[in-house]
């Protein structure tokens, strides 16, 4: 249960690191 | 029949089209991957998706859901979490700064400058040419599969018939991706996807009754996996097993840590034009994968409860003992017609993708990284010897993919990622972030990781020495392991994945003898670290 929940946070968390580093050009 | 014939021919028109169109623009931008900087974001975003989309993960790990059940979910977990996150966050970067001081085109040839070592840059290259098609060939017999239970061919003809396909693609030029057909190929299959877990959830009740009838199918579990450990679909595997240290070693341990060090995804990294295409690709990249892996394992799983209702068997009983043909075999029997073969259409392009650029590796890795620079022979027929690597690369596809056996699509992509990480990640890793990560700890750590990982595969692990036979013809037995007392060290490393004992000793190694050695000279370090 624990795999199938953190799959979907693991998910999220790129969601949220993407969108938060969107125009991040370094 | 008639249907899903002409469906194919529509759908590969519309291929050939998008191919046409999108060479065009690349020819008159004069370089292609320059050209797609110029589309639209959403356009871009679809494209990139593709990388994703795998087949052996879909048809292969998909149908080993269907086998031992959500276990297979640590992989999705490690797949999004290592593969796409910390894949781009702490190794993405870095190696792309890294890649544009050194000027290093391919994964081994940033390591080769990295460590000033042509020997490095040649082994590496020389490996990567050797087993990559092993990896290929799952590819490869994933089609071959869906090709044979969805169109009723011959199983051998199916695997002629798509090698024969991809070798067309390759003398048309196709090596290079296409910004269109990728992006029609990954909208398509994250439609599909999508629809096949809105569908299989639906048609089961909701989530969690879904969950609970494939937890109730728990006495149904064929013999032959109960006695290898099976408790159920989502019951898990017993602890220490034969089938718990099969999955958790060599599925969810070699393949979700081993994509860290994949020569084509490493590519990708140092081809990114900023920071800022890696960020974006953190954004789709754990879009799609959560949405092929995870909804290929979830349905995979739960096709058992839909395969029961059906026909009063589970999938690993309709599918006759073959896991590689579960999915196919739910795609073709349980979902719409139409279905099947937008589903067939979707996984030919996809393989067409990942095929193409694992050729390409294959063969620079021949031409560029073990003739030119690990044999030394700079600007005599470099190009000639690549196009060799390329056409060998197929060939050896084609014949790895006819010797294999049954079962095999996820354990082959396992072999070969697992060799990647006890060869190339604790070098790659120490190379990034470790100045004094020395030439000699280099050398040593990776040829310790693979002698570790080579030993174990023909001499130890089961699986593989039993099929090679050499450990038999020397010592009489199939593993030296053999007949170890159940429970005993001997016992469980007959089942452990080699890399999973060869990737610490090859981070000893390069750890100890990079201490004991003089660290690369600063003017060097100083060009390595430029711009990080």
């Amino acid at each position: 249960g624990w795999a199938y929940v953190l799959s979907i946070l693991a998910a999220l968390l790129c969601v949220v690191y993407g969108l938060i580093k969107f125009n991040d050009a370094g | 029949m008639l249907a899903k014939i002409v469906l194919a021919i529509l759908y590969i028109g519309l291929l050939l089209w998008l191919g046409y169109k999108g060479w065009r623009e690349d020819r008159q931008a004069g370089d292609y991957l320059l050209a797609g900087r110029q589309a639209s974001p959403f356009l871009l975003a679809l494209s990139y998706g593709a990388s994703f989309i795998s087949t052996a993960a879909i048809i292969g790990f998909g149908g080993a859901a269907g086998a031992y059940g959500f276990s297979l979910l640590w992989l999705t977990f490690l797949n999004i979490f290592v593969g796409i996150f910390i894949a781009v966050t702490v190794f993405g970067k870095r190696t792309r700064r890294m890649g544009v001081a050194l000027d290093a085109h391919t994964f081994p040839e940033l390591l080769g400058r990295r460590y000033q070592s042509r020997f490095v840059q040649g082994f590496a290259g020389l490996l990567i040419f050797l087993f990559l098609p092993i990896y290929s060939s799952a590819v490869l017999i994933g089609v071959a599969r869906f090709l044979e239970v969805n169109l009723g061919l011959n199983y051998t003809w199916a695997l002629f018939f798509f090698i024969a396909l991809m070798a067309a693609y390759v003398l048309a030029g196709g090596l290079k991706s296409a910004l269109y057909t990728d992006a029609l190929q990954s909208g398509l299959v994250f439609l599909m996807m999508a629809g096949l877990l809105v569908f299989t959830y639906a048609k089961l009740g909701g989530v969690g009754a879904a969950h609970q009838a494939l937890g109730d199918l728990a006495p149904q579990v064929p013999a032959a996996l109960k006695s290898q450990g099976m408790l159920g679909w989502t019951q898990g595997l017993e602890t220490g097993s034969p089938l718990w240290l099969l999955v958790y070693t060599s599925f969810v341990y070699a393949v979700g840590i081993g994509v860290l060090a994949q020569p084509q995804l490493v590519v990708r990294h140092m081809s990114a034009g900023s920071d800022r295409e890696l960020n974006r690709s953190v954004l789709w990249g754990g879009i799609f994968t959560l949405c092929i892996t995870g909804v290929a394992f979830v349905v995979g799983a739960l096709s058992n409860v839909l395969f029961f209702q059906e026909t009063g068997q589970v999938a690993y009983t309709v599918a006759e003992g073959n896991i590689d043909r579960i999915i196919p075999l739910f795609v073709s029997n349980l979902l719409p017609g139409w279905y099947g073969v937008l589903f067939l259409l979707a996984m030919l392009a996809a393989a067409v993708s990942t095929l193409g650029s694992h050729f390409h590796v294959g063969g620079a890795s021949l031409g560029r990284d073990f003739y030119e620079r690990g044999l030394g022979s700079a600007g005599q027929g470099e190009v000639a010897i690549t196009r060799l690597g390329v056409a060998i690369t197929i060939l050896v596809t084609l014949l790895w993919g006819l010797v294999l056996p049954p079962s095999v699509i996820a354990r082959a992509t396992a072999f070969f990622f697992g060799l990647c990480a006890a060869v190339f990640l604790p070098v790659y890793f120490l190379g990034l972030y470790w100045k004094g990560m020395s030439k000699a700890g280099a050398l040593v750590s990776m040829l310790g990781g693979a002698g570790v990982s080579f030993f174990l595969t023909v001499f130890v692990h089961i699986k593989e020495s039993s099929a090679l036979g050499l450990c038999r013809s020397m010592f009489g037995v199939d593993s030296l392991a053999a007949g170890a007392a159940p429970g005993s060290l001997g016992a469980l490393l007959q089942y452990t994945d080699p890399n999973l004992i060869a990737l610490p000793a090859a981070l000893v190694l390069a750890l100890a003898v990079s201490l004991a050695t003089p660290r690369p000279e600063d003017d060097h370090i100083e060009l390595c670290w430029r711009h990080l």
